[in-house]
């Protein structure tokens, strides 16, 4: 199994991939080590080049580009167009409780700046109450691969950017042995191989961040976490974090801590993580349950631990057992 | 509609001689009819005690099979709690049964915990840092 680790997009990166199978290890050992460790190398210039797109913080992003051209049909790459949509079709999935147009709203909140900023800085701005705009009114045009922003919107594709990127990284591994990728807690693995070994990948607990609530092991598919243990700050005395529920646009009131979703990719563990979050753990439960792909763990706010039926499928404990 | 009254045809000897018959026919028929009664009462009566258990758990009361070997067809709580615990009387029965017709609860469904200690995992998901 060979490994790389780096910084990307605010996080924490790891990428790693697994040896095919035993035969091709024997036979060609060496030089696919080679292979592997070439395509690893290549994973922080992927993701360099995905955040020089998608970052709103990059004043020269495209992303910030869009988002200053408000009002104009503007010509997007490939990839912000690709990126675009899987944000419009999460908003369409989640009822809107996951939409791009949250950025006002997010640096109303304090989260106008870098976390690594936002937790050094001592700067007090009054917490204020921003409109948010209504994600359909992003002006899509497939044809010439054109976006326009309504009049005063900003665009912030943070949480399923970043999902995107592992999915999108992990299936490039793949051609290389079983891949896994973790892009700050968002991990998507990939294996062509369907008799591949699977990867352990831990659930971190809010309460105590060095113990595991529990284990899953994945062939394929994505996991993410949401959650307002890490990304808060105090502002008027109050505390903030980063998850907005829009119809408030303030940071979401919720008796959930944090939520971990397993989904097929991480892009949609990412926004059903989120939305389950914002939801709460009640309709969050009932929301994950609706979805037969999606099994869900959250942590509420006075420490109980709850999850959805299909969740244990995906514990060691289940797969060990079976 | 009413009918207007109307005089006997026969005799008063001919009357008391049919009115004593129909007396005794119909005390023999009450005799007849209240054995039946009393049949059907009982009858009704096991009927009644059947039908007071649920559709649910008809199977199980009326088995001549003793409870402990058909509940782990229905999948519910240990046996051995249930059979110990359970009266004799079809009540008490179907009481016992009644939970195991509910949809389980998502721990029932969980496989068997393994034993063992957990995989060390490999990376974490954890909330965005």
């Amino acid at each position: 199994m060979q490994r790389i680790d780096f910084r990307a997009m605010g996080c924490q990166m790891m990428a790693v991939v697994a040896s095919a199978s035993p035969e091709a290890q024997q036979a060609q050992e060496v030089q696919q080590a080679q292979e592997v460790q070439q395509a690893l190398n290549q994973v922080p210039i992927w993701f360099e080049t995905w955040e020089q797109i998608l970052s709103r913080f990059r004043q020269d992003s495209e992303l910030s580009r869009v988002n200053a051209a408000a009002g104009q049909w503007i010509s997007v790459s490939q990839t912000l167009w690709d990126v675009l949509q899987l944000g419009l079709a999460a908003a369409e999935q989640s009822d809107g409780l996951v939409n791009p147009t949250m950025l006002q709203a997010l640096e109303a909140a304090g989260y106008d700046r870098s976390f690594e900023l936002i937790q050094t800085s001592f700067a007090t701005i009054s917490l204020g109450r921003s409109v948010t705009a209504d994600w359909r009114d992003i002006g899509v045009d497939a044809a010439r691969r054109a976006v326009r922003l309504p009049l005063g919107v900003r665009m912030d594709l943070g949480g399923v950017a970043k999902g995107w990127a592992a999915d999108e990284a992990a299936l490039r591994l793949a051609d290389f042995g079983p891949a896994l990728v973790d892009a700050g807690g968002d991990i998507a693995i990939c294996s062509h191989d369907e008799t591949s070994e699977r990867f352990p990948v831990g659930v971190a607990s809010p309460l105590q961040p060095d113990e595991n609530i529990d284990v899953l092991m994945l062939a394929n598919g994505g996991v993410a976490t949401s959650g307002r243990d890490y990304r808060h700050w105090f502002r008027d005395g109050k505390a903030q974090h980063h998850i907005i529920d829009p119809r408030t646009s303030l940071p979401a009131a919720t008796d959930v801590m944090t939520a971990t979703v397993v989904a097929p990719t991480a892009r949609e563990a990412e926004v059903a993580a989120k939305t389950a979050f914002i939801l709460g753990s009640r309709d969050g439960l009932a929301w994950i349950e609706d979805r037969e792909n999606l099994a869900a763990l959250l942590v509420l706010e006075n420490g109980d631990i709850i999850h959805s039926s299909r969740f244990i499928q995906h514990s060691w404990q289940a797969t060990a057992a079976g | 509609m009413n009918t207007p009254n109307k005089k006997s045809a026969y005799s008063p000897a001919v009357t008391i001689l049919i009115t004593t018959a129909s007396i005794a026919a119909a005390l023999t028929g009450w005799a007849i009819f209240a054995n039946r009664d009393a049949a059907s009462d009982a009858a009704a009566s096991s009927v009644t005690t059947v039908a007071a258990v649920p559709s649910n758990s008809y199977t199980v009361a009326a088995s001549p099979k003793p409870l402990p070997t058909l509940v782990p067809l229905i999948g519910t709580t240990p046996l051995a709690t249930t059979a110990a615990a359970a009266p004799p009387s079809v009540k008490s029965q179907a009481q016992q049964v009644l939970p195991t017709v509910q949809p389980p609860a998502p721990t029932i469904q969980q496989p068997a915990r393994n034993t063992n200690p957990a995989p060390r995992p490999l990376t974490r998901s954890r909330s965005s840092r």
